[in-house]
C-alpha cells in the first residue's frame, strides 16, 4: 500500500480537523520619543533630522507592510490581492477586459485557452501586440513538455479529475492557435514563420494518427502553400497546394496573377460534451447556433466587380470528430470500469453480509461494502470538456488578382440558398504588395461569456487551494505583463 | 466476515485499485535566475535553442576565417548578412534575427578587419542621412560626404531546413534540424564558400494527457 494511499484512508476516518494556527508578528512598535529643536531665530526653519527617530519609523512601516502581507496571505494565498487585477486591466482595451480578468484569474490550469480566447478577441478587436503575444504565450506552453508535471499525473489518477491538467486543448484546438499565428505573420508579411505556423498546425492536428490519415486539414496546406508562394518557395507551394486539393477537391492552386488571399469564418465551432456510461468520454457535435454556411463578398465601392465566394476549405467540426481517439479516453474508460468494480463489489459485499447470519460478519460485510462504495464515489473519471468556445466551424478560402487597400467589403451570408442577416465581427488587411491578406469573421469572439467554457468549479477551486499551483499562477500572473 | 478479514479485503482493494503516483514535482525558481544562454536548459524543445546560436555561430567563424580565398585578399571584401537571407522552412517559428546577428557580430569581432561588413537593413536611413548632407540641412560630418555608397562583393545566405517524425505508439517525437550557410559572390553568382551543415537531432516523449 502507498503512503499516499494509506493517507486517503486515513483522511476518510479522520474525525478531528486541526486548525491552521497562525502567529501574527508583534504590531506595537516601542514608543519613539523624538526629539525636536525648536528654532529660535526664524519660525520657517527646518527642525534637524533624527536619524535614529528616521530609522525607527522605517522600521515600524516595515512591520506594518509585514504585517499586512501576512493578512493578505493568510486571507488569499499567494494571490491575486485586491488590487491587482484593477491594476493588471488599467491599461488594456475595454473591450478586452472581460476576458483578460478571466485570464489574470484563471491561472496557469487554463492559460492556453484563455490566452486562445483573448488572442482571438484582440484580433477581431485590431490590437495585434496583444493578440500576437498571448498566441506566443499560448502555443510555448503547447510545445511545453511536461516533465514531473503534476497536475498531469494528477489527470491520470483515479481519484483525481482529468480537468485536473494544464489545458492544452484537442489536437484541433492546437491546431486553430497555430492557424491564428499564421494569420498574424501573414498579416506582418512574415511568410516564412507563416509557413512554420500553418505546418505545425497540420502536425498538431495529425496526433495520434499514422501517416498521410492524419494529414486532413486542407486549410492548413492551403495557407503553407500560400505562404510558401508569397516567400519565393515555387516548388513548396506546389507541393501543399497539391495536398490541400487531394483532401478537398474545392481547394485549387491560386492563380498565377492572384495577388490577395482572402480567409472568412463562419458559424459556431464543436461543442464537447461528455459520453459513455459514466461521463468518461470525450464528444463532439455540432452548436445549435451554427447557422451559416456561405458567404458572397461584394464590393461596397462599386470599384470590384465580381462578387467573391469563398469555398469551404475546412469544417472543424469533422477535425473533430474524424481522427483515432484520445489516449486519455484510454485511462478515462479504465478508471470508469475501475469506479464500476468498485461500486459493484461494494453492492455484492454488502448483499452478502445481509445473508451472514452472524452479527460480526454481517457487520463486517456492510463495513466493507460501505468503504469500497464511497472509494468509487470519490473516483473521478469524467472527461474534460474545457473548450474554445469562440473557434469557428467553417474556414473559408478564396484567392484573387485585386487591390485589396480600395475593396470596402459589403457581406452577404446564406445558409445554403437562403439569406442570414448578420454583420461581420471582424475584418482586416494586411502583407505586403504581392501578398495580401483579407480576413474576416462572421461571429465575434469579444461578445462571448467571460468565463472559461467547460470548466468544472470544483475541480478549479481544488486545484486552487494546493500551495504548488499557487505559486505556479502568481508566476503565471507576473509574465502577463509582456501582454 | 470478521472485521479483521474486512480491514484486509478493503485495504487490499483500495491498494490495488487507487493508483495515486508519487507527486515528484520539478524544483521551482524563486524570483529571476540567471541561466547561461550557451547551456542546455530544462525547458528546451526538439526544435533551435539558444546554445545552438552560439555553437553555429562559432563553427562558421572557424571556418570561413580559415578559408585564404575571402580571407586573405588585398582589399577586405563587403559582406552582407541579414535575416532575410536565411530561409526557415521548419515548421519552428524562429527569430532569424538571432542567429543572422550574432554571426555578423562575431564574424566582425574576429575578422579584425579582413572582411567588411554592409548593412543593407539601414540603407533607408541612411539615404535620408546623405539627402540632409547633401541639402545643407545638417553638417556634412566628420567623413567625406560625397562617397559612393558601398557595394557588396558577397552574400551570406542560408537555410535552415528539418525532418519531423512521430511515434504513435509510444507518443515520442523526433526532429532532425540542419542549417546550411553559404557566401555568394554577388558578381558571378558563384558560391564560393559553403559552410559544414550544423545538424542535430532531439527527442521527446509527449505525455498521454497531450495526445
Amino acid at each position: 500500500m502507498t503512503k499516499t494511499t494509506l493517507r486517503t484512508g486515513l483522511c476518510l476516518l479522520a474525525l478531528t480537523v486541526v486548525a491552521p494556527l497562525y502567529a501574527q508578528s508583534a504590531t506595537t512598535a516601542a514608543a519613539t520619543t523624538a526629539t525636536t529643536t525648536t528654532a529660535t531665530t526664524a519660525p520657517a526653519a527646518a527642525a534637524p533630522v533624527d536619524p535614529v527617530a528616521e530609522r525607527k519609523a522605517a522600521e515600524k512601516a516595515a512591520k506594518e507592510a509585514q504585517r499586512q502581507q501576512a493578512e493578505l496571505r493568510r486571507k488569499y494565498g499567494e494571490g491575486p490581492y485586491p488590487g491587482q487585477v484593477e491594476a493588471f486591466l488599467a491599461n488594456k482595451p475595454e473591450k478586452l477586459r472581460p476576458l483578460l480578468s478571466t485570464l489574470y484569474l484563471g491561472g496557469e490550469r487554463n492559460a492556453v485557452l484563455n490566452l486562445d480566447r483573448v488572442g482571438l478577441a484582440a484580433m477581431e478587436a485590431g490590437e495585434w501586440t496583444i493578440a500576437e503575444h498571448a498566441f506566443d504565450m499560448a502555443l510555448t506552453r503547447i510545445e511545453a513538455v511536461y516533465k514531473k508535471n503534476v497536475q498531469a499525473e494528477q489527470a491520470k489518477s483515479l481519484f483525481k479529475n482529468e480537468a485536473r491538467k494544464d489545458f492544452k486543448g484537442e489536437p484541433y484546438e492546437r491546431a486553430m492557435s497555430y492557424y491564428y499565428r499564421g494569420l498574424l505573420y501573414l498579416r506582418a508579411a512574415d511568410f516564412d514563420n507563416a509557413r512554420a505556423s500553418f505546418l505545425a498546425a497540420l502536425f498538431q492536428d495529425s496526433i495520434n494518427m499514422d501517416g498521410d490519415r492524419g494529414q486532413d486539414f486542407a486549410s492548413m496546406n492551403y495557407l503553407a502553400g500560400w505562404a510558401s508562394r508569397c516567400a519565393g518557395d515555387a516548388g513548396d507551394a506546389r507541393e501543399q497546394f497539391d495536398r490541400a486539393t487531394k483532401t478537398n477537391a474545392a481547394l485549387v492552386a491560386p492563380a498565377t496573377d492572384a495577388n490577395a488571399l482572402l480567409v472568412a469564418e463562419l458559424g459556431y465551432g464543436p461543442v464537447k460534451t461528455k459520453g459513455g456510461a459514466k461521463g468518461e468520454l470525450l464528444e463532439f457535435k455540432s452548436h445549435t447556433l451554427d447557422v451559416e454556411n456561405q458567404l458572397e463578398l461584394r464590393d461596397a465601392s462599386g470599384t470590384f466587380q465580381p462578387v467573391l465566394k469563398p469555398v469551404e476549405a475546412s469544417s472543424l467540426v469533422y477535425q473533430a470528430t474524424e481522427r483515432d481517439g484520445r489516449k486519455m479516453d484510454g485511462v478515462l474508460k479504465g478508471k470508469a470500469q475501475t469506479k464500476a468494480a468498485l461500486e459493484a463489489s461494494s453492492q455484492a459485499m454488502m448483499q452478502a453480509a445481509m445473508m451472514q447470519n452472524n452479527s460480526g460478519g454481517m457487520l463486517g460485510g456492510m463495513l466493507g461494502g460501505a468503504m469500497l462504495g464511497l472509494f468509487a464515489g470519490a473516483a473521478h473519471v469524467e472527461a474534460d470538456t474545457r473548450q474554445w468556445d469562440s473557434l469557428p466551424s467553417r474556414i473559408m478560402i478564396q484567392t484573387q488578382k485585386m487591390d485589396l487597400a480600395k475593396f470596402k467589403p459589403a457581406a452577404q451570408f446564406r445558409k445554403d440558398a437562403d439569406a442570414v442577416n448578420l454583420t461581420p465581427a471582424g475584418y482586416f488587411t494586411g502583407g505586403n504588395d504581392r501578398c495580401k491578406i483579407a480576413w474576416l469573421r462572421a461571429r465575434s469572439a469579444i461578445d462571448m461569456p467571460a468565463a472559461t467554457p467547460g470548466d468544472d468549479a470544483g475541480v478549479a477551486k481544488a486545484s486552487a487551494s494546493r500551495k504548488d499551483v499557487q505559486l505556479k499562477d502568481k508566476a503565471f500572473r507576473d509574465s502577463l505583463a509582456q501582454l | 466476515m470478521t472485521i479483521r478479514q474486512f480491514g484486509l479485503l478493503a485495504a487490499v482493494t483500495i491498494a490495488a485499485l487507487a493508483a495515486t503516483p508519487a507527486m515528484a514535482g520539478t524544483k521551482r525558481i524563486e524570483g529571476v535566475q540567471d541561466l547561461d544562454p550557451d547551456s542546455k536548459a530544462d525547458n528546451d524543445g526538439v526544435g533551435i535553442a539558444s546554445r545552438d546560436i552560439a555553437a553555429i555561430s562559432d563553427a562558421i567563424v572557424r571556418d570561413l576565417l580559415n578559408y585564404p580565398e575571402v580571407i586573405d585578399r588585398p582589399l577586405p571584401p563587403r559582406v552582407i548578412i541579414q535575416a532575410s537571407d536565411l530561409r526557415n522552412m521548419t515548421m519552428q517559428r524562429f527569430q532569424r534575427d538571432m542567429l543572422t546577428d550574432a554571426l555578423r557580430s562575431q564574424l566582425n569581432r574576429s575578422a579584425r578587419g579582413k572582411l567588411r561588413f554592409i548593412s543593407r537593413e539601414s540603407a533607408e536611413v541612411v539615404e535620408q542621412e546623405r539627402a540632409m548632407k547633401q541639402d545643407g540641412f545638417v553638417s556634412a560630418g566628420t567623413t567625406d560626404p560625397n562617397r559612393m555608397r558601398s557595394g557588396a562583393d558577397y552574400r551570406m545566405v542560408g537555410k535552415i531546413t528539418s525532418i519531423d517524425t512521430r511515434n504513435v505508439g509510444t507518443g515520442t517525437q523526433q526532429r532532425f534540424t540542419q542549417i546550411m550557410f553559404e557566401l555568394v559572390d554577388l558578381t558571378t553568382g558563384d558560391i564560393v564558400w559553403t559552410g559544414e551543415p550544423y545538424k542535430f537531432k532531439r527527442a521527446t516523449d509527449m505525455d498521454i494527457v497531450d495526445q
